[in-house]
């Protein structure tokens, strides 16, 4: 497995383990047993636990694989990650025009349309990465 | 595309002190598993790094690569 992809499920897994944690927050959160301020300090937590913790991966990774780690990424690399961001990009596409219509046809609050662009951003990053693995696996 | 882009990378490998995909990999620039990829025939590598690799094994690049297009009549 090349780093590349390695540093994709990094990234893949500690976005899923981080909308998990968000998920309950959110259900806690429509139930009332946790306060909406609360869901939104989650939310904040899980940013940048999301951000950190592949970099903090890729740091781990890298020690471990140092060759892997000084070589760039190569074109057949940059051509997977490509590909699987126009996937991704289609999907946020269509999910924010989705949103956008919500928002003017359904009754809203801030919080819930916050969640369902939260949301849609993370399918994308997810097809995103999911895609990206696929490619290293099928190996084109 | 209909054509189906061969390659000699493993003999050509095999030649040069049987030479292994990571050696001929940090030679090019590229990772193992994209040299794997390109002797699989599962990707066609840019003229840069098909060029590069006809380098390594100081062989005209028609010798590495291969192309057998589908005629069209």
């Amino acid at each position: 497995m090349s780093l590349r992809e390695k540093f994709a499920w990094a990234a893949l897994i500690t976005i899923i383990v981080g909308v998990c944690a968000y998920a309950v927050a959110v259900v806690l959160g429509y139930q009332q047993v946790i306060r909406y301020h609360h869901v939104l300090w989650t939310a904040l937590c899980l940013l940048i636990a999301i951000i950190l913790l592949p970099l903090l991966i890729r740091a781990l990774l890298a020690m471990r694989m140092p060759r892997g780690a000084v070589t760039e990424q190569d074109e057949r690399e940059r051509l997977f990650e490509l590909k699987a961001t126009r996937i991704a990009f289609f999907v946020l596409a269509v999910g924010l025009m989705l949103s956008t219509f919500f928002i003017i046809h359904a009754p809203a609050t801030p919080l819930d349309i916050a969640n369902g662009v939260l949301g849609i951003t993370v399918v994308a990053y997810l097809i995103k990465f999911g895609a990206e693995i696929r490619y290293h696996r099928r190996g084109y | 595309m209909d054509g189906e882009i061969t390659n000699n990378i493993r003999r050509l490998r095999f030649d040069h002190d049987e030479m292994t995909q990571q050696q001929l990999a940090d030679l090019i620039g590229v990772t193992r598993q994209t040299i794997n990829a390109i002797e699989l025939g599962k990707y066609s590598p840019s003229l840069e790094v098909a060029f590069r690799i006809a380098a390594v094994f100081k062989q005209p690049l028609e010798d590495v690569f291969q192309y057998r297009g589908k005629s069209k009549r």
